[in-house]
């Protein structure tokens, strides 16, 4: 259950860092987010968040596109400061 | 390989973008051939090492992130690497991102595999100030870890020794223990979970945090995530809804038109060497007093079909070099982002858009390009509709018929020819995604991976060896089919070629019926459509030697076989018939079976006759006649 802390991924804008809280939806999605490191306790960073497009996150050095619709789901909390 | 004997064989694993190919490349040199995994859309690279004169065979299994899942790419690895043909695993990890990495080396270990890490990439990571005790790595996997830098070649012969020696002190083929997961009971190394995708997706997080701690124990000054590098700059303009989008258009434009301006008359020049060559022949063994039949069985047969096989390879080649650049540079993976929104409409990932463009110059490269999406469904629709996106071998009958028929229309006309091919394509791979494959909607989760320089040595040979393999295979089903059609056409011997009274005359007055409701009811038009399963190119050639007439005169005798409206409806069925024999075979080649090629050339008969006889009866009906 999210809290009131906890917003979905696209509500960051570029440059500001989230701790990733739970990814609701499918396991498909999940798993493939997993592999990548979008996992519950990681710090990610939002690097591009066009309106309406797909968002690109940093992950460490990692960088993973991911589609609107998927990004909603994926709850994080703000964190303040660098990741 | 056929020939050598080897002592052992490695299988190469790792996540894309791990520099995991161009190891291969290294490791196999000039050694190394491409094939497809039986059955499967996917590649399979294959090679030989050799280190002291012990021959090693190497086999590139495709980048995976886990080899838990239900994706084709993780079905092949996984398989192969249970099916025991495997001495030892190089597991090929980015050390620039260790954490990550490590995760597939976990899982590896895990399964029981015999492992040795190739740790790539050390340059990259010494030039950002990471320091990586490889010893204490070692120690706390437990097997050898060799720093390698694959573009320069350092570390690779201590692999390989480090991997003879893991080799030599195993004491038998040890058969792992099965472990892994299928869909969607997925229980991969938790002893005693239930079965549930959910136990993967926790197993990951099990696997990643302790990639991670191991990566924290050995990797001293890890990397702090700059949230707008220049690269990262770089990504949110190529990103972007317009911006994005231009910068894809152009460079697809750029591509097209160079592979075009250089390939055709490269082409054009390949052939008429070829077709003088073959004159002189034919001559030569007249002379010498060969049978006729022989001499036009060799020339106007099998040497024009090697010609039109050898047609394809500029083009093909400059198109390969370009795609792999733009993969290997990181590009693609930027494009395939942007195009996202485009092809959902088609039930498609953003990356088959390639495809869709290439394949208004040739469908041959387009269904080959195929090969770089993500899911077998998607490179299965894609490889399908494809062929519907007008080729460029089409437009001469557009422009003959349109030309002489729609005087003042013709622009208009191909234009409207040219769109609805285009939505035949995205109404195809949406039908077949959607209710003949099942496919689930992707979810949009791609890696972006680091800007790198590819270096033209990997771009040469990446597409040296693919348009070789093409060739063999598709090569051989061409030269056949040309040379069936020489057959068709000039027997009984005597007869004018391709004429009435020829085999092929008599099929096309066979076929002719069925042509009619369509509006193109005569056997040259059947005898044309013949010839151009073969090759689009040659559809105009065959009215011409279908009717008995030359080039100039053609546009005459078509004005008075032809309907302005029957003119539409076979511009129509031109668009959309079969694929050429080509093309054909390359389905066969990417899909692994001949059953697609099947589908494809059946289906669009079945559409293209639909399609031209509706358009031709309704303008009957509207009194477009």
């Amino acid at each position: 259950m999210p809290t009131p802390e906890q917003v979905p991924l696209p509500c960051l804008s570029p440059g500001e860092t989230g701790r990733v809280e739970g990814v609701a939806g499918g396991w498909g999605a999940a798993t493939r987010l997993a592999a990548l490191g979008v996992l519950p306790g990681r710090k990610v960073t939002v690097v591009a968040n066009d309106a309406g497009g797909p968002l690109v996150v940093a992950v460490g050095p990692t960088r993973v596109a991911v589609g609107r619709g998927l990004a909603t789901k994926i709850l994080v909390s703000r964190s303040s400061g660098k990741a | 390989m056929s020939g050598a004997s080897f002592s052992l064989t490695v299988a190469l694993a790792g996540n894309p973008n791990s520099g995991k190919t161009t190891l291969f490349n290294v490791l196999t040199g000039g050694h190394r051939h491409v094939g497809n995994w039986p059955g499967v859309t996917v590649e399979k690279w294959e090679g030989r090492a050799t280190l002291d004169g012990t021959h090693i065979r190497v086999v590139d299994l495709p980048g995976v992130y886990c080899l838990s899942g239900t994706s084709e790419d993780q079905r092949v690895a996984r398989d192969y690497l249970l099916g025991g043909e495997t001495d030892i695993v190089v597991s090929v990890v980015d050390a620039t991102d260790l954490a990550r990495h490590l995760g597939l080396t976990l899982e590896l270990l895990e399964v029981g595999l015999p492992v040795v890490v190739a740790l790539n990439m050390t340059d990259l990571a010494s030039r950002r100030g990471l320091v990586i005790d490889r010893s204490a790595l070692a120690a706390r996997l437990g097997v050898p870890v060799v720093a390698t830098v694959a573009t320069t070649g350092d570390g690779v012969e201590e692999l390989l020794r480090q991997v003879v020696s893991a080799a030599r002190e195993r004491p038998a083929r040890m058969r792992p223990r099965p472990m892994v997961v299928t869909r969607p009971r997925a229980t991969v190394g938790t002893p005693g979970s239930g079965a549930a995708g959910e136990d993967l997706v926790a197993y990951l997080a099990q696997r990643q945090a302790l990639a991670e701690e191991i990566a924290g124990e050995v990797v001293s000054r890890p990397p702090e995530a700059e949230a707008q590098s220049p690269s990262d700059r770089i990504d949110r303009f190529l990103t972007h809804r317009y911006w994005g989008v231009l910068v894809l258009l152009v460079t697809l434009g750029v591509v097209l038109s160079v592979t075009f301006a250089v390939g055709i008359p490269l082409s054009d020049a390949l052939t008429s060497l070829i077709h003088r060559g073959g004159r002189a022949g034919a001559t030569f063994l007249e002379r010498a007093g060969a049978p006729r039949v022989l001499v036009s069985l060799l020339f106007d047969g099998v040497v024009a079909g090697v010609g039109a096989v050898l047609a394809f390879v500029p083009p093909v080649t400059v198109l390969y070099l370009f795609l792999a650049f733009l993969e290997d540079s990181g590009y693609m993976a930027r494009a395939a982002l942007v195009s996202e929104r485009l092809m959902r409409v088609a039930h498609l990932e953003g990356r088959a858009f390639i495809p869709m463009v290439i394949g208004l110059g040739c469908s041959v490269p387009a269904v080959l390009a195929t090969r770089t999406l993500e899911s077998r469904a998607g490179r299965l629709a894609t490889m399908l509709a494809v062929p519907f996106v007008s080729c460029s071998a089409r437009l001469p009958v557009y422009t003959l018929l349109a030309g002489s028929l729609l005087p003042g229309w013709s622009g208009l006309s191909v234009l409207g020819v040219y769109t609805l091919g285009l939505s035949v394509a995205v109404l195809v791979a949406r039908l077949l995604s959607v209710r003949v494959l099942k496919a689930e909607e992707p979810p949009l989760v791609i890696e972006l991976p680091p800007w790198r320089i590819p270096l033209p040595r990997t771009l040469g040979s990446q597409a040296w060896h693919r348009v070789r393999a093409f060739l063999g295979k598709a090569g051989t089903v061409i030269v056949l089919g040309v040379v069936v059609m020489w057959v068709l056409a000039s027997l009984p011997w005597g007869v004018r070629y391709a004429g009435e009274r020829s085999l092929l005359g008599r099929v096309g007055s066979l076929i002719a019926p069925f042509l009619a409701p369509a509006g193109f009811g005569t056997p040259q038009v059947a005898v044309a459509l013949a010839f151009g399963l073969l090759a689009k190119e040659f559809v105009v050639a065959g009215l011409g030697l279908a009717y008995g007439v030359e080039g100039d005169i053609l546009p005459e005798v078509l004005g008075r076989t032809f309907t302005p409206l029957a003119a539409v409806s076979f511009m129509v069925m031109t668009l959309l018939y079969s694929p050429c024999l080509a093309t054909l075979a390359a389905i066969r080649k990417e899909s692994g079976s001949w059953r697609w090629s099947l589908l494809a050339f059946a289906g669009s008969v079945v559409v293209a006759w639909t399609a031209a006889t509706v358009v031709y009866q309704v303008g009957r009906v509207l009194g477009l006649d």
